[in-house]
């Protein structure tokens, strides 16, 4: 179908939003307050493993203004555990607090106080004296009692893709990289905290929560409490950062929930930042395998990719990102395996591209030392092996771009001017090292729902259950209908984060805008056709060029309106039935049967290591990127820009402290658990590299969300190579690593 | 349970008097105080002195400078009487937390927090800074070096009040610096800091030298056997290669979870010479 004229899809315009945020007219989840509130404060388990053996309520309840208690002799039985999302549940873990007094993991919440205000039911919880029977707990991979599986064996769709013989034909390689890398336990730490807001009405619960998921939130609530869903309403306008950590309900939203039924009045939860990193989600620490053969001239005849996983012990959850790394090149004979290792930790979650920013990480360094094994340039080895058609089931890529983003990339960060010996490349005191990576991310779309009502003053409002989680999605779901119907942007209204309109997948996996805008688009169209076969104005051959003005004043008074929905490719009628009971059926990616569908771009790094501190600093990250469709360069811009800053923090500085004796994490803060600041971050640059996909969806939209963030690590890791001549394999790469490079 | 109370008294009297009756915590801009006691029930009493009147923030009077106990990090960022010597310590301030900390935190509750990594204190040793104590029995004056005990440990009696800190001013030229090492370039714990000031003749030669370094013992320590190198010589960039392993031995580095100490004593020597170089500058 041919474009309509305004042309809004792929301008550079400013959010729409914009001014709602900065001057504080927009309500994040916690800025929403209800007459009669209660407040909420969490009292969390100070031990890993074992059981509650009493809790003393007396010095708690004597505080002034504290009005409940309740642990779970006040809620088992009240709130029912719930299956893990990956499992076909709407739930972040399968461990649910206050079911019964066992203790799981590090700060499992076990009592809530509540109280006439925040301060009061603060006080309450730590005058509450909460006993434990410690048993022993298992932090993580090297503790002697966790327990490790094979994700083939934990999980009956697990996959680990495999061709050809890996083994003899690495034996029979010219030459061979065989190393370990791993990667810590990371935490999504956005400035929102995680907040609910629970209120009954006449039997109907409202949720204020930030959320990436409303009609999951919606559905999976429902089965918590044993109630219709169609009584539940999850409303989530804004969202203060997300990166897969409302993704999943967590249990806290359910027993907030319980206790405002229990209580008569509206419960508000504020936890505070530490209580952040065990009633959430997080990212687990990995553990990888990599053996690469090659030909002297750099072609891969073996690839091997083995990971571990850290996950619960209840749990299956994992990220698997073999599916990626068995992909990227080409390559006759490929072997991966993923297993996964049960501690006592709580379940881990969707972290911003969970599985290829770890993944990714051990291949891309792996290919920098092939780099430096074969002599060959690390741009050209990827050159050497790079491929249209994935070597698994050999399916075609629907585009693949990677090299031009390595070529574009390159000439922006000078490239050929790199001196490839290790500590060949000086500024006074500092070494120079400049680094590269590839980075990828499955384009991965699913099923639907939009309704778009046009009104006679030639305003429309757009109604999907979609989620901004700060990735500018009013913005771009707007240009989408403003073109679609022929309107300015000012004229639409967007309406999302509302499990009480049509519903749209999670925000995950960087779908939103293909599954969103696609609908959008479809509706839109679906309300011109409709629009001009009401009024006769036009032939049904062609609609779309259409000038609206003719036919507005023909609409009834409360305008006119269209719905639909829509199944991408790949997906299936029960998309849509699922899509309806709040599951997201997301297709692409390499799950397809016919085709494979990723996103890719190159990042370079230039790094300043200083001879005799070793202080690490970046001084350039510049990365390019071909990911189909840029509906806005600006919202997509800052996307990528904050992806190649992640991917910087998750190499130099992210990690969370576990204490191996204990299983606690001790670093639970944002003064321990470091995040670059401006400082830290120089010259970023983001080069968009044109790419036109007709087949991936109707718009040509690929997810970008992810993708900046993936391989920068890596890049990263190259750079100190090439600075040092010292490869760490194990991240986060701290100036104390470096301490016995020569100054 | 007992209550806990709260006071803040608006003048100095009342506060001293308070302190002589019971036992309380001092409460100044609440940056350690508040984040030292997260998660427990507050049950001590305590004494507000941010409402305390009367005192000029921060003043000149006989050669000394004044900085009260209500003096900010902002304050002193933003005095521009203060002469070169403060540069350091000024620098110092800028590196305390982020501005919302610098607005509220005061340099006095920085050194009677006695942290280790605090980064005010190295300055004010290389500012050969007072401490002035007052009670109810009277005013008594001690050098840093005898305030500090330990780590998060000072000489102060219960029933003291720090009141101000006095920095004497030769009135001679001088240059001052501060520098930091974290594990990101700023909003972070120090791993190493230097602080250090010289005082320059005509000639530039250094007449006094103090050189100070925190995070690398229970207590911010001087170097006076680099110090006593300086005087002397001329200040010029390669003054830089006199620092010697030598010089640290007053130093007792720790490992921690931001640094072994191998590296501390290797980085201290690097930002000695840094400090150096910059002094010449
Ligand atoms: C986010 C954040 C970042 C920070 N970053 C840094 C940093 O980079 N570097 C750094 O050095 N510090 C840092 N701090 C610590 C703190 O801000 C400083 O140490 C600050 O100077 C303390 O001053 P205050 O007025 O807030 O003291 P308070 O917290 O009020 O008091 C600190 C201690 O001193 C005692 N005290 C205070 N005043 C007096 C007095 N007049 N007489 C007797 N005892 C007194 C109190 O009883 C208490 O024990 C940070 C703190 C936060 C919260």
């Amino acid at each position: 179908m041919a474009e309509t004229a305004e042309g809004v899809i792929g301008k550079d315009v400013a959010r729409i939003d914009g001014a709602r945020k900065v001057t504080g007219a927009a309500s994040y989840g916690s800025d929403f307050a209800l007459p009669d509130q209660t407040y909420a404060f969490l009292v969390t388990s100070t031990i890993a493993r074992g059981r509650i053996r009493h809790i003393d309520e007396t010095a708690a309840r004597r505080v002034p203004g504290v009005i409940g208690i309740y642990t779970h002799r006040d809620i088992a039985g009240k709130v029912k555990a719930g299956k893990l999302m990956a499992d076909g549940g709407y739930l972040g873990t399968s461990i649910q607090p206050l079911t019964s007094p066992d203790i799981l993991h590090d700060g499992q919440i076990v009592a809530v106080v509540i109280g006439e205000s925040f301060e009061s039911a603060r006080e309450g919880a730590y005058r509450l004296d909460v006993a434990y029977e410690r048993q022993p707990a298992s932090a993580s991979f090297d503790d002697a009692s966790v327990e490790t599986v094979a994700a083939s064996e934990a999980s009956k769709t697990h996959e680990d893709p495999k061709v050809g013989d890996a083994e003899t034909a690495f034996q029979q390689a010219a030459l061979r990289i065989d190393v370990s890398y791993s990667t810590p336990t990371q935490h999504h730490n956005p400035i929102e905290l995680f907040t609910t807001l629970c209120h009954w009405s006449d039997g109907k619960l409202t949720v204020w929560e930030s959320s990436q998921n409303v009609w999951g939130y919606k559905y999976g609530l429902a089965e918590q409490l044993g109630i219709d869903p169609n009584d539940i309403r999850v409303l989530s306008p804004f969202i203060g950062g997300a990166f897969g950590s409302r993704g999943s309900l967590t249990p806290r939203t359910a027993i907030i929930a319980e206790i405002a039924r229990q209580l008569g009045r509206p419960v508000k939860l504020v936890p505070t930042r530490d209580q952040g990193f065990t009633i959430a989600t997080y990212r687990a620490e990995t553990r990888h395998h990599v053996k690469l053969g090659a030909t002297p001239d750099g072609k891969l005849v073996s690839l091997s990719h083995e990971a571990w996983e850290v996950t619960s012990r209840p749990d299956n959850y994992m990220v698997s990102g073999t599916k990626a790394t068995t992909r990227l090149y080409q390559c006759p004979n490929i072997y991966s395996k993923v297993s996964i290792t049960h501690a006592d930790r709580n379940t881990p979650g969707f972290m911003r591209s969970p599985p290829e920013l770890p993944y990714l990480f051990a291949l891309e360094s792996a290919m920098d030392e092939l780099a430096v094994a074969t002599g060959i340039d690390p741009i050209e080895l990827r050159r050497i092996n790079d491929t249209q058609v994935e070597p698994i089931k050999g399916l075609p890529y629907t585009s693949r771009s990677l090299m031009a983003c390595f070529d574009a990339g390159a000439k922006a960060f000078g490239w050929h001017e790199r001196n490839p010996k290790p500590g060949a490349m000086r500024d006074g005191d500092w070494l120079v090292g400049w680094g590269c990576a590839s980075t990828m991310y499955p384009t991965a779309v699913a099923p639907a729902a939009a309704k778009v009502r046009l009104m006679p003053d030639g305003k429309a409002i757009v109604q999907t259950a979609a989620h901004d989680i700060g990735t500018g999605a009013y913005t771009v779901i707007g240009q989408v209908a403003a073109e679609r119907l022929g309107l300015p942007l000012a004229n639409i209204e967007v309406q999302i984060g509302d499990s009480d309109l049509p519903p749209a997948p999670v925000a995950g996996g960087s779908n939103t805008t293909a599954s969103v805008c696609n609908v959008v688009a479809k509706a839109c169209d679906r309300l011109r056709q409709q629009l001009f076969q009401q009024s006769n104005a036009a032939s049904a051959t062609d609609i779309s060029g259409m000038p609206l003005d003719a036919v507005l004043n023909d609409l009834p008074k409360d305008g006119i309106e269209a719905y639909a929905e829509n199944l991408p490719h790949g997906t299936t009628q029960e998309g849509i039935g699922k899509l309806y009971h709040g599951h997201s059926m997301l297709a692409g990616g390499s799950e397809l049967k016919d085709r494979i569908q990723f996103a890719f771009g190159a990042e370079f790094v230039e790094l300043r290591i200083h001879r005799l501190t070793k202080e690490i600093r970046c001084s350039r990250l510049i990365g390019a990127f071909a990911c189909g469709r840029i509906v806005n360069p600006r919202t997509a811009r800052s996307q990528l820009m904050g992806g190649l800053i992640w991917g910087l923090s998750s190499a130099l500085h992210e990690e969370t402290e576990i204490d191996q004796a204990s299983a606690r994490y001790y670093n639970d803060d944002l003064a321990e658990y470091l995040i670059p600041v401006n400082a830290d971050v120089r010259e970023v640059e983001v080069i968009f590299v044109p790419e036109e996909d007709k087949a991936i969806n109707d718009l040509g939209i690929k997810g970008l969300g992810e993708l900046g963030n993936v391989g920068t690590n890596a890049a990263v890791a190259n750079a100190v190579y090439h600075a040092t001549g010292f490869r760490i394999r194990d991240l986060p790469i701290r100036l104390e690593d470096l301490l016995a490079v020569e100054s | 349970m007992k209550p806990s109370l709260y006071f803040r008294p608006t003048n100095l009297q009342e506060a001293l008097t308070a302190l002589s009756a019971n036992s309380w915590s001092v409460l100044a801009g609440g940056t350690d105080f508040y984040p030292a006691r997260l998660g427990k029930p507050l049950e001590e009493n305590v004494l507000d002195v941010s409402a305390i009147d009367g005192q000029e923030k921060i003043s000149f009077n006989d050669g000394r400078w004044r900085l009260s106990l209500q003096a900010t990090w902002s304050d002193l960022i933003a005095d521009n009487r203060l002469p070169a010597r403060f540069d350091g310590l000024k620098r110092a301030a800028r590196e305390v937390g982020g501005v919302q900390i610098q607005n509220r935190a005061t340099i006095c509750g920085n050194l009677c927090n006695a942290s280790p990594a605090a980064d005010g204190i190295p300055n004010l040793l290389a500012l050969d800074a007072q401490v002035e104590l007052m009670s109810l029995q009277g005013r008594r004056t001690l050098p840093i070096a005898d305030f500090v005990k330990g780590n998060r440990r000072t000489f102060r009696r219960e029933d003291e009040l720090v009141t101000a800190l006095l920095v004497p001013d030769s009135g001679r030229p001088a240059r001052s610096v501060f520098l930091k090492l974290g594990a990101r370039k700023y909003l972070v714990i120090s791993i190493v800091m230097v602080g250090a000031v010289l005082e320059l003749a005509e000639d530039s030669r250094i007449v006094s030298a103090r050189i100070a370094v925190g995070a690398c013992s229970p207590v911010a320590q001087r170097l006076p056997l680099l110090e006593e190198g300086l005087i002397g010589r001329r200040l010029e960039t390669a003054l830089a290669d006199m620092v010697h392993e030598r010089h640290l031995a007053p130093l007792a580095p720790i490992d921690d979870v931001r640094g072994t100490a191998d590296y501390r004593r290797d980085a201290v020597i690097t930002l000695l010479q840094r400090s150096l170089t910059e002094l010449a500058r």
